[in-house]
C-alpha cells in the first residue's frame, strides 16, 4: 500500500471515529430534550408537569454572568422544591448565544422564541440578559396559543420594552395581541442614564463624549444619558457609534481628543470589542484619572478587566440597581449567603440577585393565577415585594420595578468593586426619557 | 448613380454611432475626475480645519495600512501565479496572530520581561509566526488546491472558501471563541507629539517591521532564482516547465512567501493591538483582498498601495471631524471605492503591468 493511500485510509478512519463519537454522545442529548424545546436548552431539572425556562447568553464573554443568573433561578426553585403553588415545575436552561459570535445572536433568539411558542406547558421564561434579544422574543411569545407566555427579565434595561422611548411603535410593538406579558426587575436605562450623568456632575465633569455600539440597548442608554447630561448642564461633545468589527479605535479617539472631553461614556456591551475600545481610549486620551471613563452596565462583567487589562484600571461601570455583593436588606443578605454556599463562590456577578428576584416575581404571579397564561400575565403587574431580595419595591402597571438606585463600581486590581449608590431624582429620570 | 434610401440612412447614422463610445468614455472620465476632486476637496478641507488631527489620523492610516498591505500581497502572489483567490489567506493571518500569542505570552511569558529579553521573545514569536504560516499556506496548497489545478475555476474557489472555514474553526478549537489579549508589548512612549497627541514608538516599530518585509519580498521576487521561477510560472506555466522549472515547487514557494508575510502581519497585529480572536481574518482578509484588487490583482506593488489606501480610508473615516461619515460606514466606503475603481480602472490602480504581462 502506498504512503498516500495509507494516509488517506488513516484520515478516513479518523473522521469516522470522530463522527461515531459524536453520534454516541448525541444520542443521550437527543433523549434528554423535551419535545418542542429549543435545542439550545439543557436537560430539565425537576420532574414537574409544567416548565420554566431561563434564556441567557451562555457562551462568550458573558458566560460567567449568565451561568450565575441561571444558578440563581435554580436555587430559588430548589428552595420551593420545584413546586409553585399547586403547580409542579421543571427548569430548563436555554442559550440565546452562539459560540461563533461569542454573544447573543438574533437568529438563536428567534428560534428559541418560536420553540417556546409551541410548548403548551411552558409557564414562563426568565430572561433575557440582552434587551436586543428581548425585543425579538417578546412579540413572538406574546402571540403564543393560550395567551402570551409570561416573561420576566432580570437584566433588560432598555426603556422602550415597557414605556415609550421615542422609537415609533414602542412599547406596543412588543405586545401585538394588545395584552402585556413582560416584566423586569432591573432599573430601566432612563434611571441609569440619569444616575450616570448625576455621578459625572458630582465628579465635577463639564464635558463628555458618548460612544454607543448601535444596538438597541447601547443606542437607548446613550440617548438617555445624553438627555440627562444636557439637563444637568454637562456639555455633550458628541454621541457616535463604535464599530465592533474594527481592529482599533485610535483614529476615532483622536477625533474625540480634538474636542477635549473631560470624560467618555461607553453605552453598549463589552462583547462588542469593548476591550480594544478601552485600551485605545487610554492609549490616545490618557489614563482613566486624566480623562474619566464611565461605562453602562453592559460592561459590568468580569470580561471587562480581562479583555482590557491594565487599561481598565480606574474606569467606572454602573449597574441598574444594587451591588449584589452588598445587599443590605435581610432577604438579600440571606440570598447572597445561600448562593455563595450552594455554588462555592465568593463573588456574585452584577445580575445574579436580580435573576433570583425575577424568579420570585414569576412564581408569585403563577401562585396567584388560575393556571392559565393569561391569568399569570395579569398577575405579573402591580405586585408588591416589601421584603424583596433586591430591596423593597413594586412591579408597576407597565412591568417596571419601582426602584431608582444605580450602583457605581470601579475597576481596581482587575476586579469590579462598588463605590457608591446613586439615586437620581424622578425629574431627571423623566428628562432622560425625552 | 443614386443610392437606395435605406443605404443612405445607414451611412448617415454611422458617425453618430461611432460617437457613442467616445461620448460614454468622456462622461465616465468627467464623472471620475469630479469624484476625485470631491474627495480631494474633502481631505483638503479637513486638513485646513485641523492640520494636526489630519496628520495624526494619516499616521494611523499608515500603521493600519501596513498590516493590510502584508496580507494583500499574499492574495496577489497567489492570484498572480494560479489566478486563484485564496479566501483562506485571511485565516492564515489569524493563525499568525494566535501563534504570536502562544509563543510570546503562553509559552515565553513576554509580559514579565523588558529590554533585550523581551526583544528576543518577540523576535522568536515573529520567526515562529512567519514559519508556521508559511508552512500552513503551503500545506493548504498541497492538500486543497494542487489536485484542482486543472479543474474548472469554480472548484478551487469553493475549496478556498471551505478552507477558510476549516482554518478559522481550527483556531476556535485550539484557542476558544473569546478574545486572547495581553498587556502592551511594544514601548508606548512618545517619539513626538502633534497637538498634544503622541506618535508612539509602537507605531514606528510596526513600520520598521513592515517596510523591510515588503522590500525583502520585492528583492526575493525580482532578484532570486526562486522569484524568477515564480514569475516565469505566472507568465506561462507550460513554457516555464519546458525551461526546466519545477512548477509545483514554484507555486508552493509563492504560497510559502504569501503565508510568511501573513505570519508577519499576524505578529504585527498582535503586538500592536494586543488582542486576537478566531474570526479576525474574515474582515481583514476581505479588506486585504479588496486592497489587492484596488491595486491591480497580481501586482505586488499595487497590493501594497491598495493596503495603505484602505488603511487611510478606515482612519480618515473614523478620525476626521469635518463631514466624515463615521466608523459605521467604513466597510461601505471601502467597497464603494472598489466599485468605482473597477468602473474607471478595471485593472486596478497599477494594473497596466498585469495587462501587459497577460
Amino acid at each position: 500500500m502506498s504512503i498516500r493511500r495509507l494516509a488517506g485510509c488513516l484520515l478516513l478512519a479518523g473522521v469516522t471515529a470522530v463522527l461515531a463519537t459524536n453520534a454516541v454522545n448525541a444520542r443521550p442529548l437527543a433523549e434528554k430534550h423535551m419535545a418542542g424545546l429549543p435545542n439550545t436548552c439543557s436537560k430539565p431539572v425537576g420532574n414537574g408537569k409544567y416548565v420554566i425556562a431561563t434564556d441567557f447568553p451562555l457562551q462568550g464573554s458573558l458566560r460567567p454572568l449568565s451561568v450565575q443568573m441561571a444558578q440563581a433561578v435554580k436555587l430559588e426553585l430548589t428552595k420551593m422544591h420545584f413546586k409553585i403553588g399547586k403547580y409542579s415545575v421543571q427548569l430548563v436552561s436555554c442559550d440565546d448565544s452562539t459560540a461563533a459570535k461569542g454573544s447573543w445572536d438574533p437568529q438563536t433568539c428567534t428560534n428559541n422564541a418560536n420553540s417556546y411558542k409551541t410548548l403548551s406547558n411552558l409557564l414562563g421564561v426568565i430572561g433575557t440578559y440582552n434587551s436586543g434579544c428581548a425585543e425579538i422574543i417578546a412579540p413572538i411569545i406574546n402571540r403564543a396559543p393560550g395567551g402570551g407566555i409570561p416573561m420576566v427579565s432580570p437584566a433588560n434595561t432598555y426603556v422602550g420594552l415597557t414605556k415609550p422611548s421615542g422609537v415609533a411603535g414602542e412599547p406596543q410593538k412588543y405586545f401585538p395581541t394588545g395584552k402585556r406579558n413582560y416584566a423586569r426587575v432591573a432599573v430601566p436605562d432612563n434611571f441609569q442614564g440619569a444616575a450616570d450623568a448625576l455621578y459625572l456632575k458630582r465628579k465635577g465633569i463639564k464635558s463628555v463624549y458618548i460612544l454607543n455600539d448601535a444596538e438597541a440597548y447601547g443606542l437607548g442608554i446613550g440617548n438617555n444619558f445624553e438627555r440627562a447630561a444636557k439637563k444637568l448642564g454637562i456639555h455633550v461633545l458628541g454621541n457616535s457609534k463604535w464599530d465592533a468589527s474594527q481592529p482599533n479605535y485610535q483614529s476615532l479617539y483622536q477625533g474625540i481628543a480634538s474636542k477635549h472631553p473631560q470624560a467618555v461614556f461607553l453605552a453598549g456591551i463589552v462583547s462588542n470589542n469593548g476591550g480594544q475600545l478601552i485600551k485605545d481610549k487610554v492609549s490616545v486620551l490618557g489614563n482613566n484619572s486624566k480623562v474619566l471613563l464611565l461605562a453602562a452596565d453592559g460592561f459590568n462583567d468580569s470580561a471587562t478587566p480581562k479583555d482590557a487589562g491594565a487599561a481598565s484600571a480606574g474606569m467606572y461601570i454602573t449597574i441598574g440597581g444594587s451591588d449584589p455583593n452588598k445587599l443590605s436588606n435581610p432577604t438579600g443578605r440571606a440570598f447572597v449567603k445561600a448562593f455563595k454556599s450552594a455554588y462555592h463562590t465568593n463573588h456574585l456577578e452584577a445580575y445574579t440577585a436580580y435573576a433570583a428576584q425575577a424568579t420570585l416575581v414569576l412564581a408569585n404571579a403563577i401562585k396567584k393565577s388560575n393556571g392559565t397564561r393569561l391569568s399569570i400575565d395579569q398577575h405579573l403587574f402591580n405586585q408588591k415585594f416589601p421584603r424583596g431580595i433586591i430591596g423593597s419595591f413594586r412591579v408597576d402597571a407597565t412591568g417596571d420595578p419601582t426602584l431608582a438606585g444605580v450602583t457605581v463600581d470601579v475597576v481596581k486590581n482587575g476586579k469590579i468593586k462598588a463605590v457608591t449608590l446613586v439615586n437620581p431624582p424622578l425629574s431627571l429620570a423623566k428628562a432622560a426619557l425625552g | 448613380m443614386g443610392t437606395s434610401p435605406g443605404t443612405a440612412g445607414a451611412t448617415s447614422s454611422r458617425p453618430i454611432l461611432a460617437l457613442v463610445p467616445r461620448l460614454r468614455s468622456r462622461v465616465t472620465t468627467t464623472l471620475g475626475v469630479l469624484l476625485l476632486a470631491l474627495v480631494v476637496f474633502w481631505l483638503a478641507e479637513n486638513a485646513i480645519h485641523d492640520i494636526r488631527q489630519f496628520a495624526l489620523v494619516s499616521l494611523n492610516g499608515v500603521t493600519n495600512g501596513s498590516i493590510y498591505a502584508l496580507v494583500a500581497i499574499g492574495y496577489t502572489l497567489v492570484y498572480g501565479i494560479l489566478e486563484l483567490i485564496n479566501f483562506a489567506h485571511g485565516d492564515v493571518f489569524s493563525w499568525g496572530v494566535m501563534i504570536t500569542y502562544s509563543i510570546s505570552i503562553s509559552w515565553l511569558g513576554a509580559s514579565g520581561y523588558s529590554g533585550l529579553a523581551l526583544f528576543g521573545i518577540l523576535f522568536a514569536a515573529l520567526l515562529g509566526a512567519a514559519a508556521f504560516c508559511a508552512a500552513l499556506n503551503m500545506g493548504v496548497e498541497r492538500v486543497a488546491y494542487r489536485r484542482l489545478r486543472n479543474a474548472p475555476r469554480l472548484a478551487p474557489l469553493i475549496t478556498a472558501i471551505g478552507m477558510s472555514f476549516v482554518l478559522s474553526n481550527l483556531i476556535a478549537v485550539v484557542y476558544g471563541f473569546n478574545y486572547v489579549s495581553s498587556e502592551p508589548l511594544l514601548p508606548q512612549g512618545a517619539i513626538f507629539t502633534i497637538g498634544g497627541q503622541a506618535y508612539g514608538w509602537d507605531k514606528l516599530i510596526v513600520l520598521l517591521i513592515t517596510l523591510p518585509a515588503l522590500i525583502g519580498l520585492m528583492v526575493v521576487v525580482k532578484r532570486t532564482r526562486w522569484g524568477k521561477a515564480m514569475r516565469a510560472t505566472a507568465q506561462n506555466r507550460d513554457a516555464a516547465r519546458l525551461m526546466g522549472i519545477d512548477i509545483d515547487r514554484a507555486i508552493a514557494f509563492a504560497f510559502g512567501l504569501g503565508g510568511a508575510l501573513a505570519g508577519v502581519g499576524g505578529f504585527v497585529y498582535f503586538v500592536y493591538f494586543t488582542q486576537g480572536r478566531f474570526d479576525l481574518g474574515f474582515r481583514i482578509g476581505l479588506f486585504a483582498f479588496t486592497a489587492a484588487v484596488l491595486g491591480g490583482i497580481g501586482n505586488i506593488l499595487g497590493a501594497a498601495l491598495g493596503g495603505y489606501l484602505i488603511g487611510f480610508i478606515e482612519n480618515f473615516n473614523s478620525g476626521l471631524t469635518w463631514h466624515a461619515p463615521g466608523p459605521g460606514w467604513t466597510e461601505s466606503l471601502v467597497f464603494i471605492l472598489l466599485i468605482l475603481i473597477l468602473v474607471f480602472r478595471p485593472h486596478g490602480l497599477l494594473g497596466e503591468e498585469l495587462s501587459t504581462r497577460s
